[in-house]
Parts: C-alpha cells; sequence; structure tokens
C-alpha cells in the first residue's frame, strides 16, 4: 500500500537524490555515460557547423568559387585535364563518370588509385598555373 | 516564463504541481526540439546549438526547483539520438539522390578527398551515382531506412516517455551497433581503396567519426533503466 | 512493507518475482543479484564494443605504417 513513499524516501537518503529511473547499482554507469553522451553531442555540433566552411577553406573556397572546386575534384578524380563539371547537371542524366577510361589505378583485388592527395589550397595554384599556361600557350 | 511557488498541499496542489510540471517540460522542449533541428540539418548546426542550450538550462531550472519532469538522461539520449541520425541521413540521403548536385559533388567529394576516399574514388561513375566504394552503396539502402529514420521516430517517441519509444530505440540502437560493426569491417577490408591518396588518413576518419557511437552509449542505459518510467 | 523490508535483508529471488507488477523495483533500495548480473553484462558488452573498435582502429594503423597511404 505505502510502499511507493517507502521507496521515495530510500532514494532521497543518498546525499543526492537520483535521477528518475536510475537505481543505486547503475548510478556510477549512467554517470559516466551521461559524460560520455554530453562530449559526443558537443563534437557533433561542432563537427556539424564546421566542417563544411573548413573543408570549403581547405579546397581554395572563397578564391575559388564552388564549382571551379568541382571541376579541379573531376579532373583529379578521373585524371582527364579536359573534364569539366557541368552544372546544373541535367536531371535523369547518366552519371557523369560512367563508361570513363582515363582514371589511374593500379587494379587488383584491392585497388589503389594513382591520384595523389590535395595539399592546403593547392587547387589555387592548379587553377592558376592552367590559366597562366593558356594565356602564353594562346598569344 | 511561468515563476515556480514551492507551496503546495492538497490534492489541488498535486494537479497544478503536474500542470506546471508539463509545461516547464513544453517550454524546454520547444527550445530543444528547434534547436536540434538546426543541429541536424549540419550546417547551420552553429544557429541551433544556443537554442538547444537554453532548453536544456530550462530543463535544468525545472528540474532544481522541484517539479517532474525527464531525466536528464532521458533527454540527452534522445536528442543526441535524433541528432545523429538526423546528419547520417543528410549525408547519405544527399549521396542516394543528390549525388550530381554542386553541394554533394563539393563537399561529399572534399570530405571524400579528405578523410574516405569511398567519397572521391570513381564518384558518380555507378549507373546508380555517388559513392562508388566496395559495398558502401548498399550499406546506404540498408541502414538509412532501416536504421536512421527509424532511430528518429523512436526518439520521438523516446522522449515522449512513451512504451514503445523506449522499445525501439532499444531495437534501433542494436540496429546501430550491427551498423558500426560490418561498416567498420567493409572499411577496414577495404581499406585501400578508402585511404589511398587521402589528405588524413585513418586517424582523421576516426576522429571525425568517432563521435557517432551514440547507440553504444545509450544501450546500457535503456538496458539498465527502470522501465516503468516508460509509461504514457 | 513488510514484505520489502524481508527482501531487502533476504535479496531472495523468490520474493523478487513476487512482486506486483506495479509496484516499484526491489533494486531501489538494495542492489538485487538479478541487478549485479545485469550490470556484469552490460560492461561486457560495453568491454566487447569498445574493444572491437579499438581493434579495428589499430589494424587500419598497422596497415598505415605499411602502407603508402
Amino acid at each position: 500500500m505505502n510502499s511507493e513513499p517507502a521507496s521515495l524516501n530510500e532514494t532521497k537518503s543518498h546525499q543526492q537524490p537520483l535521477p528518475l529511473g536510475t537505481t543505486p547499482a547503475f548510478a556510477g554507469m549512467h554517470k559516466w555515460l551521461q559524460r560520455g553522451l554530453v562530449v559526443c553531442l558537443t563534437a557533433l555540433v561542432l563537427e556539424g557547423a564546421f566542417t563544411f566552411p573548413l573543408l570549403a577553406m581547405w579546397y581554395g573556397w572563397p578564391t575559388l568559387s564552388l564549382q571551379e572546386i568541382c571541376t579541379e575534384f573531376e579532373k583529379i578524380r578521373f585524371a582527364d585535364e579536359s573534364r569539366v563539371c557541368i552544372y546544373p547537371y541535367p536531371l535523369f542524366g547518366p552519371a557523369e563518370g560512367a563508361g570513363q577510361t582515363t582514371a589511374q589505378d593500379q587494379w587488383g583485388i584491392q585497388p589503389r588509385p594513382q591520384y595523389k592527395a590535395i595539399g592546403y589550397r593547392e587547387l589555387i595554384q592548379r587553377v592558376a598555373a592552367r590559366q597562366a599556361a593558356e594565356s602564353t600557350g594562346v598569344p | 516564463m511561468s515563476e515556480l511557488t514551492t507551496s503546495m498541499s492538497g490534492m489541488n496542489a498535486l494537479g497544478t504541481h503536474d500542470e506546471r510540471s508539463r509545461q516547464a517540460q513544453w517550454q524546454a522542449d520547444k527550445w530543444m526540439m528547434s534547436g536540434a533541428l538546426f543541429l541536424g540539418s549540419a550546417v547551420f548546426g552553429i544557429i541551433g546549438l544556443p537554442l538547444f542550450l537554453r532548453g536544456l538550462a530550462l530543463q535544468l531550472k525545472a528540474q532544481r526547483a522541484g517539479l517532474t519532469v525527464r531525466p536528464m538522461m532521458v533527454t540527452l539520449i534522445g536528442y543526441l539520438v535524433a541528432v545523429d541520425a538526423a546528419l547520417n541521413s543528410i549525408g547519405w540521403a544527399l549521396d542516394m539522390v543528390a549525388h550530381h548536385t554542386l553541394l554533394a559533388r563539393v563537399f561529399l567529394m572534399a570530405w571524400g578527398n579528405m578523410f574516405d576516399a569511398g567519397y572521391f574514388w570513381h564518384y558518380n561513375e555507378l549507373w546508380i551515382g555517388g559513392a562508388s566504394a566496395p559495398g558502401e552503396k548498399a550499406w546506404e539502402i540498408a541502414l538509412l531506412p532501416l536504421v536512421f529514420s527509424m532511430r528518429i521516430a523512436a526518439a520521438i517517441g523516446f522522449l515522449q516517455m512513451k512504451r514503445w519509444g523506449h522499445q525501439w530505440l532499444v531495437i534501433t540502437c542494436w540496429f546501430g551497433v550491427v551498423a558500426w560493426t560490418g561498416y567498420i569491417a567493409n572499411m577496414t577490408i577495404f581499406a585501400d581503396v578508402r585511404y589511398t591518396g587521402v589528405v588524413f588518413p585513418v586517424i582523421g576518419w576516426w576522429l571525425y567519426d568517432i563521435f557517432y557511437i551514440t547507440p553504444f552509449l545509450a544501450l546500457p542505459y535503456l538496458h539498465s533503466v527502470n522501465r516503468e518510467i516508460f509509461s504514457h | 512493507m513488510n514484505e520489502q523490508t524481508l527482501s531487502k535483508q533476504t535479496f531472495s529471488r523468490q520474493t523478487l518475482n513476487k512482486q506486483p507488477v506495479g509496484a516499484p523495483a526491489i533494486s531501489e533500495q538494495a542492489i538485487s543479484e538479478q541487478d549485479r548480473r545485469r550490470r556484469r553484462g552490460l560492461i561486457a558488452f560495453q568491454i566487447v564494443c569498445y574493444g572491437y573498435l579499438l581493434s579495428m582502429f589499430l589494424i587500419q594503423m598497422y596497415m598505415y605504417s605499411t602502407r603508402d597511404w
């Protein structure tokens, strides 16, 4: 009958009352889980907020437009300097890379691409070098 | 908003206590829900953070004032699991259906070039478009509807302290364990494709992704909490 | 009330199972044997999960050290 108030008093007799649903057996575990959850939440929020702008800056934005970055990615990915990023891409068109034959890989059961990692704002230099070559090549 | 008085006596006061608790909870939830919506959208996350924290502060205040509000762990797990699932859903939905947008072709590929070449190597070459790493597409198709969207629904029920919310969060968090186990194994087996020519191989990926282990943190709680509190 | 004080002293599983459905769990007053075992199981679960993640990470780190990534 009056079992409920009894159990309430019992939990309150601890130095700190346990949260609802947490039994003494799991008080310690729940405390650690809560710490982990707070860390994860904070990290996810920061990642969510900063990933896009920081990535864009690494790859050359705002000096390069997003479409220029897209184009450079495409040239590197398919090892083909003639490629450009078509935007807007036609709806229901074939995948942009479908049937390509230029990409360089060391094929095998574990394929390995031959492209090199892109350094900090390296794409800007690539674009500048290409523009310089074009302006000297075509007088 | 509403100031709390500590005087309580008789059945009537108990009724107002309940009413006040419900109001305080809803007030806190309004802030936290709008915050979580922004948080789950990744790019606007920074807008969501202060909203969410204000809601959390309101919740703590109500708790300290002696109102019977939702336990902090339930609040944290519910929102975190929803935000985790939303972030995953956005990235993978982009890759599944929007792989030729400028957004996907700049940001997914930038991310891929930096951490995981599964999102750079031969990207947009499969007829289905998007990521081409072995197995990646299959994981997206399986996990997006089965794990992430179901987990968001479960988290909503969980936050409402519904029984089905607790049960379905247990189920979808176990899905999450399967997802992590299989995904990581696939990643390790095809590590050459995923990490060759990447700016920050291995360590970068782990640092970025380790914070998505929320199901591992939620499950011990879900299995040890007194289930009677989920009775709505 | 009587039944609860009794179970607190004996920790018997029978008393635990006899609890009516609506009553608060016995574990609210003392750590029962069932809770003890559940806690052990959950700790084992966490060790397995994090151990698996760590081993995958270490395998990848080993590969990283041997390859030209």
